[in-house]
């Protein structure tokens, strides 16, 4: 996938105001579940897009994939970095003084639980609204790669979610 | 688990917009100083530098030597070894400059 037609100097300002219109929620909502910290997910979405802005411009077909897909390579890399696996992520809510994040249900905690390319294409199809071809360009992966990963995904989200369901009940 | 609630739970949780105002302020500000330094042409002014400075013809030069200096040991390899005389000598005729000890037969 390659960045193709150039946005003319005097439109870039408006292409990239609706790139960050247009894919902000999508790519923002991935970060989240991809680094599991609202605040590193707003780095890496803002990142994103000044990586699109040096490209110059994208063609409009290919956008989206290649931005999801730079945003999880970003991501991926922020996990890779020293600093993320050495800081202390248990931190409680109150103890920040940024906006609390909405709080988390059983289906989000065991959707965190993932392991990292599951959970990228759960997150990707069930919150991005991605296809599987979509999302196998995306991820520059086989689509049925990523048929068997949402599969595994789903087995283990509902085997989680219904023993907790029972132990509930009992 | 349904599908569903799946969907139900990521849109519950996750934001309904993209990135705080703050943020799209920060990387508009970044993209309009970045459009501005990027708008100079930079290869243009050094290149031009170095034509004033002389170092351009120098270079030229130069590579022109080495490519000529090149070219002739490439010929003279391709056309055998040439005495002092510019004779050419065949490479089994040529001798040696030290003398073979006379016990080393």
């Amino acid at each position: 996938m390659r960045s193709g037609a150039l946005v003319p100097g005097d439109e870039r300002e408006a292409w990239f105001i609706r790139l960050m219109d247009t894919y902000g929620r999508l790519l923002l909502g991935l970060c989240i579940m991809l680094l599991k910290d609202h605040q590193l997910a707003e780095d890496a979405v803002q990142e994103t897009f000044l990586r699109a802005w040096r490209t110059g411009g994208l063609r409009e077909d290919t956008e989206r994939a290649w931005l999801v897909r730079v945003a999880a390579n970003i991501c991926r890399d922020y996990q890779r970095s020293r600093w993320f696996r050495f800081v202390e992520r248990r931190v409680t809510p109150e103890d920040l003084t940024i906006p609390v994040p909405p709080q988390e249900n059983d289906v989000i905690r065991e959707v965190k639980r993932l392991p990292r390319k599951e959970r990228e294409v759960i997150v990707m199809h069930y919150w991005g609204g991605m296809s599987a071809a979509e999302i196998a360009e995306s991820l520059g992966i086989a689509r049925a790669s990523v048929y068997r990963r949402m599969e595994n995904a789903k087995k283990k989200l509902k085997l989680e979610l219904d023993e907790k369901g029972d132990a509930a009940h009992d | 688990m349904t599908e569903k609630e799946l969907r139900k739970s990521l849109n519950d949780y996750l934001p309904d917009a993209g990135l705080p105002e703050k943020r799209r302020e920060a990387l508009l500000a970044k993209i309009r100083a970045e459009g501005k330094t990027a708008a100079a042409p930079l290869h243009l002014k050094g290149e031009d530098e170095m034509r004033k400075s002389g170092k351009f013809r120098v270079t030229l030069v130069l590579a022109a030597a080495l490519l000529l200096s090149f070219t002739m040991a490439l010929a003279a390899g391709m056309s055998g070894f040439v005495n002092y005389k510019g004779e050419p000598v065949e490479r089994q005729n040529m001798v040696s400059a030290t003398p073979m000890p006379a016990n080393s037969q």
